[in-house]
C-alpha cells in the first residue's frame, strides 16, 4: 500500500511547484491566476494524500520513525518533506491570493527544497525495494 | 506584524503540531508492538518453564 499511495504526494508537491512557477513569471495576468490555482489545489491534495503515504510507511516499518541503513536515510529525507508540506499547504490555505511577490518567491524557494527532498526520499524508498 | 509572516507562523505552528503528533503516535505504537511480540520461533522449542529474551522483555515458555 505505501508503495502506491506514497507516489501521490511525490507527484503533487512537484506539479505544484512547477505550475506556481509558469504563474510566477507567466506575462498573462488571467493565464498567472489559473496556474496559481492549479498550483494551491495541487499542494493542498499534496499535504492530505501525504497522510496515507506517511502512515502506510510506518506500519510497514513496524511505526520505526528512523531505523538504520536505508530505511534512515529514507526517513531522514522523508520526515521534512512531511512537515514542510503541511506548513506550505496551511500557508496557502491562509493567504490564499493575498501573498505579495516577495512572499510568494520565498513559498517557491521552499516548495523547491519540499520537491527535491520528497523526491531524495523517493529514490532512497525505492532503493529499499529493487536497489542492489 | 505582516499578514505572510502571521501566516507563516501559523503554518509553522500546525505543521510541529502534525509531526509531533505522528511522531508520537508512532513511537507509542513501536512499544505498544514490542510489548505484545510473541518470542522467536526457535524459542518454542524450549522446555516449559524456561524464560526466554526478547528486548527488555522476558517470556515464559508453558
Amino acid at each position: 500500500m505505501h508503495g502506491g499511495s506514497t507516489h501521490f504526494p511525490i507527484a503533487l508537491v512537484i506539479t505544484s511547484m512547477l505550475f506556481d512557477m509558469l504563474g510566477y513569471v507567466w506575462p498573462a495576468q488571467t493565464r498567472r491566476r489559473e496556474f496559481h490555482a492549479v498550483g494551491f489545489y495541487l499542494i493542498v491534495g499534496a499535504a492530505l494524500t501525504s497522510f496515507g503515504a506517511v502512515l502506510s510507511g510506518l506500519v510497514i516499518s513496524k511505526w520505526v520513525i528512523v531505523g538504520t541503513g536505508l530505511t534512515a536515510k529514507h526517513h531522514l529525507f522523508a520526515w521534512p518533506a512531511f512537515a514542510l508540506m503541511i506548513a506550505l499547504a496551511t500557508w496557502r490555505l491562509i493567504t490564499r491570493r493575498e501573498a505579495s511577490r516577495r512572499g510568494f518567491a520565498i513559498y517557491l524557494a521552499a516548495m523547491v527544497l519540499t520537491s527535491v527532498l520528497i523526491a531524495t526520499a523517493g529514490y532512497w524508498g525505492g532503493e529499499m525495494l529493487i536497489g542492489s | 506584524m505582516p499578514f505572510e509572516i502571521m501566516a507563516a507562523l501559523v503554518a509553522l505552528l500546525v505543521s510541529t503540531a502534525v509531526l509531533g503528533a505522528t511522531l508520537g503516535f508512532a513511537m507509542l505504537m513501536h512499544r505498544y508492538i514490542a510489548i505484545n511480540e510473541p518470542p522467536p520461533v526457535a524459542a518454542t522449542t524450549l522446555p516449559a518453564g524456561a524464560l526466554v529474551g526478547q528486548g527488555r522483555h522476558l517470556y515464559l515458555m508453558n
